[in-house]
């Protein structure tokens, strides 16, 4: 028996090695697979990082998860978060220029509250795709949501109003009551001193904005009380709980092209005023009274013929000079603003240049402006363009700061002031002393006069006395007397008239008589001829 | 020519000779004062004025409720309207009342009515102390005494002379 241990040569790997390389594909493929579904990473800077957790807090785009926080640290000036994002690499063609990025967490705001899902599954972050070409990786979230996501179709447009506040973000944008889009934004620009209001006007309702549209607060409330009476108007409860921001275009206006986006408007804080105030184009003017403008106000009317063709921009108008010597204080400029689209349907053309020269004729012509009292009570003034014959001299002044003088006279008061006080100047100028004296020599003259007038009456006495003259009046007398004789020829008891008298009666006899001859032949015809039918007289008989 | 004319003139001869004489009675109203001078007022005679029936001069008699006939063969001697102007001047009293107030008189009714009365009805008009135009109205129905014409000439005299006591009894 060999018992010697059959040495055999061992193989040169053993399989029990294969656990572990097994193990290291397996390894690498994991590894691999792992990187390769990684997208780019993207630096997202956030103001505040609440409830964004590192390698927890997902990011989505349309609730669809595209990647995770892989990281949070400060920013190098600690102004903000940084929050590194691992994208998948199926997100990558999201990551352009405009892609926007914000957390979503529960919200209560005006237009009602959102996010309510992430109190339970925590904040997320939500990404809006970008379309623009270039790309990109570093980005700053937003602060609130994007009301409309840009790939709305619409129109954005600036509204400017110099009180802040009085919109809010969120806020409806109606058109004649329905909504058509809301406030996106709203910044108060401290350089300026003005707000503005980016609006979203939503497809297919931004035709609506057009160069004319108004756009002015919504109150929902709105009380008039004017010369018609009391004009109250009330929205709807939506509208009145959220107010917003309305527009149109005024009534007999054209509603011009459709508006580029970004354009800017101003914002009303009354229809009333949209409707007066806002005309686009205008051309300007200064005027120079020499009247009181206590009682004109900005906004007032210009008015031509009771038309309204224009608005007060500024009284007084306040044009910084230089030196004194244009206008020293003794004329007050006001401005204002003539709009030929306000006589739009009246005349053919409101194109701004050709009124230029129209205007300018017309001031040849003997066009002048001037202040009229709008309301004896409440003193408020207008400007009223009107002919006046007799033109007052124009000023010489053509221009103002750029802006060309209209030629004005003074107002119907100040002209009746003018007119009282020159006719106190004349009566004071009067020469009282010497026409005293020439009243005196004219009454000596006078009593000369009266001499002479009696001497003439004496001699007319005398005249009188005369008897010729008083033969006159007996002549005068048989003379109508003799009158008097003749037309008594006439009289009830003279023979003549009895005559008359008797003839008349006579015929009168005779046409009685003929009276029953009339009637027989008016009953009988041929009574003439045959026998009248005998016709008797019903008796009277006697009473009971 | 002449021929014909002088035949129709003939015919004419021979038929108005064969026609029956018109008999007429006229009638005159009682108290009217034979050969007393009405003297008309200042200004001239009161108005009076009749119906248009009674404006001819036959007696009118009432023959239905809608048929009124005037006599041919009755009439009045003088007008009637000139008998009431003469009964109305007469009277002194009425004379003067007339005359000072503008007093008028309209006669509408003065004939024989269908049950054998009289009837003589109208108004009086005058002006009062302010100028005001006043109207009275009167009326009178006198039986008739007997049958004929005549009768009912007496029963108008008598209801007129009603009529023109009870106003001087209004005075």
């Amino acid at each position: 028996m060999n018992n010697k241990a059959k040495v055999s040569k061992q193989s040169w790997l053993s399989p029990v090695w294969l656990i572990p390389i097994i193990a290291a594909v397996v390894g690498f493929w994991m590894v691999y697979q792992s990187e390769a579904g990684k997208g780019p990473e993207v630096q997202l800077e956030i103001t505040s990082a609440e409830g964004i957790e590192a390698g927890k807090t997902l990011v989505k785009a349309r609730d669809v998860e595209i990647g995770r926080v892989d990281s949070l640290r400060l920013s190098d000036d600690f102004s903000s978060a940084i929050v590194t994002i691992q994208m998948n690499s199926a997100a990558e063609p999201l990551l352009r220029k405009d892609t926007q990025f914000w957390v979503v967490k529960p919200r209560i705001a005006r237009d009602g509250i959102s996010g309510l899902g992430t109190l339970l599954s925590g904040a997320y972050i939500q990404v809006e795709p970008g379309t623009a070409e270039q790309r990109e990786t570093n980005f700053v979230a937003l602060e609130q949501p994007p009301l409309t996501s840009s790939d709305t179709q619409g129109l954005r447009i600036t509204l400017i109003s110099d009180v802040a506040g009085s919109l809010g973000v969120g806020e409806m944008v109606t058109f004649r009551g329905f909504p058509v889009g809301q406030v996106e934004e709203a910044e108060f620009d401290p350089e300026q001193r003005l707000a503005s209001y980016q609006l979203f006007i939503e497809a297919p309702y931004d035709v609506l904005v057009t160069e004319n549209t108004r756009f002015w607060m919504y109150s929902g409330v709105s009380v008039q009380v004017g010369a018609e009476g009391v004009k109250f108007d009330l929205g709807s409860l939506e509208t009145l709980l959220s107010g917003g921001v309305t527009f149109d275009v005024p009534r007999d206006q054209p509603r011009g092209d459709k508006v580029a986006a970004e354009t800017e408007f101003r914002l009303f804080s009354e229809r009333e005023d949209a409707i007066q105030q806002g005309y686009a184009r205008a051309i300007e003017y200064v005027l120079l009274f020499d009247d009181s403008i206590r009682g004109l106000a900005p906004g007032a009317a210009v008015e031509y013929r009771g038309v309204r063709v224009g608005t007060v921009a500024a009284a007084p108008f306040k044009f910084y000079p230089e030196d004194d010597t244009a206008l020293p204080l003794k004329l007050i400029p006001i401005k204002i603003r003539f709009e030929p689209d306000r006589l739009e349907g009246l005349v053919s053309n409101t194109d701004l240049e050709g009124w230029k020269d129209r205007l300018q004729g017309l001031f040849d012509e003997g066009m002048r402006a001037s202040l009229k009292a709008n309301n004896l009570l409440t003193n408020s003034l207008y400007v009223d363009l009107a002919f006046y014959e007799n033109e007052m001299p124009a000023i010489e002044l053509a221009e103002l700061n750029g802006i060309p003088v209209m030629p004005s006279v003074s107002s119907g008061l100040a002209q009746l002031e003018q007119k009282v006080s020159r006719l106190l100047d004349s009566f004071n100028s009067i020469p009282m002393e010497s026409i005293g004296t020439k009243l005196n020599t004219a009454l000596a003259d006078s009593s000369a006069l009266f001499e002479q007038l009696q001497q003439t009456n004496a001699r007319l006495d005398s005249l009188l006395a005369n008897e010729n003259t008083q033969a006159l009046p007996a002549a005068l007398t048989e003379t109508l007397s003799s009158i008097n004789k003749t037309l008594n020829g006439f009289d009830q008891n003279t023979p003549a008239y009895q005559q008359l008298q008797d003839s008349l009666q006579q015929l009168n006899e005779v046409l009685r008589d003929l009276r029953p001859l009339a009637e027989t032949l008016n009953r009988q015809p041929n009574a003439l001829i045959f026998d009248r039918a005998p016709v008797a007289d019903p008796q009277p008989k006697k009473g009971n | 020519m002449k021929q014909a004319a002088g035949i129709l003139g003939l015919a004419l001869l021979i038929g108005g000779c064969a026609s029956a004489p018109l008999e007429r009675s006229n009638y005159q109203l009682t108290g009217l004062a034979d050969g007393e001078v009405a003297l008309p007022c200042e200004q001239g005679f009161p108005d009076v004025r009749v119906g248009r029936l009674l404006n001819g001069d036959g007696l009118v008699l009432q023959t239905s409720a809608v048929n009124w006939h005037q006599a041919h063969e009755h009439k009045w001697a003088v007008p009637l309207r000139e008998q009431l102007v003469q009964t109305l001047l007469q009277d002194q009293k009425l004379r003067q009342w007339l005359c000072a107030n503008d007093g008028a008189l309209v006669m509408q009714d003065f004939f024989g009515t269908l049950d054998n009365q009289a009837r003589v009805a109208g108004y009086w008009q005058w002006l009062d102390a302010n100028g005001n135009r006043q109207t009275r109205v009167f009326e009178q129905q006198k039986v008739l005494a007997a049958d004929g014409y005549a009768a009912l000439v007496h029963a108008l005299s008598k209801a007129w002379q009603q009529v023109l006591e009870e106003q001087k009894a209004q005075l």
